[in-house]
């Protein structure tokens, strides 16, 4: 029932995403010369048919609802339960990453391409589940080396240096 | 017509980089289509960037060489686990894996890969032959013509693959609408950037790919709880002997042959074509019953064909610059970061560019041959590599990558977006290919669409009645009827197998039964 559940909220979220952008389209400035195809025609027109499909999903994602609720109600549903604690720890784990990819793109910024992809890989190699330490400790310097001197030396890409002390750091390195 | 290969042919060996790229790329793509989860649109899509260092023909040779290797790789995986690499593999896995557990992993390995290369070298054959006529058809093309392509671009695509039709629909218009970003290509009025100055160029393609696909893939890999899979080390790849290649020569034809028409379809893909190509092969057998017990037409049919639509992929995009899957969407990609459109002119006005890679994608597939027969087994052990390492280092890849573009954090903020919306549309269950080709063809059909009507007066019925308009977009409505049909059997087969399910059997034992699954409607 659960997944009948969010499929509705969803749904409902992306048509009243779509009738609100569609009205934003409404209040884009005109152009007289083009006044049959102006700026706001084609998102009017893409929005209104994404209403329509998400409109259907809502009618399809409610009746689906509806029969889940009367099974549940006639005790033909399975017990679904709580969540595992396992479940509950792969939800951890991936807001961990997400928050750590996070931290990254302003460490990646701040302190600059070698400091801050060490320190992710290092807390990245700990949130996914790996054993061999000596591995995980290892891997982060290399490949952070090797891939510095494929993008600098190589290819001559830039990599971002980080600000003030950070910036005077990376030139040492790359 | 053999002006054009001189042409290539001479570039490439003036450019011997070319080789080494190609070599690079075949390896790349092995190593990603092989792992599962990795997938070649991942490694299309992170190869991009890099792309940039290089001139258009030799990246596009990179893309080229990362597409045909991947479309193999997955099967390693498949007949050594029976968990292929990439979807396309699927159906190598029904008989290579019995094959394998049989002892024959290296004689299933070997005819994955020969039937992978002659289908790989039929499918860029037809490419060859009829990218350049058709693109002469395409210079025909209005407006009109290339708007019912986009729109038949994108009802495919929703239409034939087996999830939701509305859902495949509305990830395409969330698609189309991301597209709509920026300003108006005709009256140059902002749209959607809410003050924001990053947006006004629209929300950029490259970025957007890696975080769809790359970004979004390691998320899901983070979400799920499986184990790396027990590598068997010790496989010799043996190719099948020229006695056993005849045996199974009508199948190799067949399968190259649908591989290369069902990949040319916009929408339907190597996927489609493996699973077409296996039930073709078990219809035409004489022992039917064999298949799925490790027969070695079982391995031959569905790779010839995912191989071969490799080939057939790239026939819209080059030709009408309409990319026809996911993969192709992804190149597109990396042909605007160089300045191509692809499409009927770059047929006329860059031949070099055009059958130098026609050249590569042959020769990469003889590369394949060449390398993937010793490096088997080592691609094998790639697989043991643990994600703890892989996923974080795809992370940084994704992010070093976005920014060397144009050295905009911004990129980077878009790749993260994208990253997670693409996540969160596949925990949905919404077709991320679909919104893709959404935002590739948007632009493409907002304007052929606005100078369509200028050009007919505004007169929709004179829009829509163009011969191959109409055709185009009767082909569309059929795509979407034919998608809410199989929806509708869906449905039907699913309620006919609860209902039977739900019959409770005759208690044995004083047990009860009556497994209700979800979603069950209640008598």
């Amino acid at each position: 029932m659960g997944k009948a559940i969010v499929n509705l909220a969803v749904a409902g979220f992306f048509f009243l995403g779509s009738i609100w952008l569609w009205y934003i389209a409404d209040g884009f400035p005109t152009s007289p010369r083009y006044s049959q195809i102006d700026t706001d025609y084609w998102p009017k027109l893409v929005f209104a048919l994404m209403a329509l499909t998400t409109g259907g999903q809502v009618v399809s994602s409610a009746l689906s609802l509806r029969a889940e609720l009367k099974a549940w109600n006639a005790g033909l549903a399975p017990d679904t339960g709580m969540p595992s604690a396992q479940s509950m720890f792969i939800f951890l784990r991936v807001i961990a990453m997400a928050v750590l990819i996070m931290a990254y793109y302003f460490g990646f910024q701040y302190l600059g391409f070698s400091i801050a992809t060490v320190l992710f890989l290092w807390l990245a190699t700990f949130t996914v589940s790996f054993r061999n330490a000596a591995v995980k400790i290892l891997f982060a310097p290399l490949f952070t080396m090797a891939l510095a001197l494929i993008f600098t030396q190589v290819l001559a890409l830039p990599l971002p240096r980080g600000v003030g002390v950070f910036y005077d750091i990376s030139l040492l390195l790359y | 017509m053999l002006e054009p290969f001189v042409e290539a042919i001479a570039y490439m060996f003036g450019n011997p980089i070319t080789f080494l790229l190609i070599i690079f790329a075949v390896i790349w793509g092995i190593a990603f289509g092989s792992v599962p989860g990795l997938t070649g649109i991942v490694g299309v899509a992170l190869l991009i960037p890099f792309t940039f260092v290089f001139d258009p023909t030799e990246g596009l040779l990179l893309l080229g060489g990362v597409y045909v290797g991947s479309t193999f790789g997955g099967s390693i995986s498949a007949i050594l686990f029976n968990t292929p690499g990439s979807p396309e593999a699927a159906c190598t896995a029904l008989d290579g894996y019995p094959m394998a557990k049989r002892g024959q992993a290296g004689k299933a390995l070997g005819i994955a890969l020969s039937a992978s290369a002659i289908g790989g070298i039929f499918g860029t054959v037809v490419l060859t032959l009829l990218a350049p006529p058709m693109a002469r058809l395409a210079l025909s093309f209005g407006p009109p013509e290339y708007f019912a392509l986009a729109v038949l671009g994108i009802t495919a695509i929703s239409g034939i693959g087996g999830g939701s039709l509305l859902k495949g629909l509305t990830a395409g218009l969330l698609g189309l609408g991301v597209a709509t970003v920026g300003l108006d290509p005709i009256t140059g009025m902002e749209r959607y950037t809410f003050g924001n100055l990053g947006l006004l160029t629209g929300v950029s393609f490259v970025p957007a790919i890696i975080g769809m696909f790359a970004l979004a893939e390691v998320l899901q890999r983070v979400s799920e709880s499986h184990r790396t899979p027990e590598a068997t080390a010790k496989v010799s790849t043996q190719l099948p002997t020229l006695r056993e290649l005849l045996a199974t020569r009508i199948t190799l034809l067949r399968s190259s042959t649908v591989g290369a028409i069902i990949g040319a379809l916009p929408g339907v893909g190597a996927t489609t074509a493996a699973f077409i190509s296996y039930s073709e092969a078990v219809r035409w057998s004489k022992h039917p019953e064999a298949f799925g017990t490790g027969v070695a037409e079982g391995i031959a049919a569905p790779e010839a064909a995912n191989n071969s639509a490799v080939g057939g992929s790239m026939i819209p995009l080059l030709a009408l610059g309409i990319p026809g899957s996911a993969t192709t969407a992804v190149m597109l990609g990396g042909l605007t970061i160089h300045g191509i459109i692809p499409g009927p002119l770059l047929m006329q006005q860059n031949t070099q560019l055009v059958y130098s890679v026609f050249l590569g994608m042959m020769l990469a597939n003889v590369l394949m041959l060449l390398f993937g027969l010793p490096a088997a087994r080592y691609f094998a052990l790639i697989l043991r590599a643990p994600y703890a390492l892989v996923g974080p280092a795809i992370v940084v890849l994704c992010m070093t990558g976005v920014y060397a573009l144009n050295s905009n954090p911004f990129d980077v903020a878009v790749m993260l977006i994208m990253g997670a919306t693409g996540f969160l549309l596949r925990r949905l269950q919404y077709p991320v290919a679909s919104f893709i080709i959404g935002l590739v063809l948007g632009p493409i059909a907002e304007l052929s669409l606005r100078q369509g009507l200028m050009i007919v007066d505004y007169s929709y019925w004179a829009f829509a009645s163009r011969p191959i308009t109409a055709v185009l977009l009767l082909a569309a409505l059929a795509s979407l009827v034919y998608g809410f049909y199989g929806q509708y059997r869906r449905h039907r087969a699913r309620r006919t197998a609860v209902g039977v399910m739900s019959i409770p059997p005759a208690p044995t034992n004083g047990a009860t039964s009556g497994g209700v699954r979800e979603g069950a409607q209640p008598p």
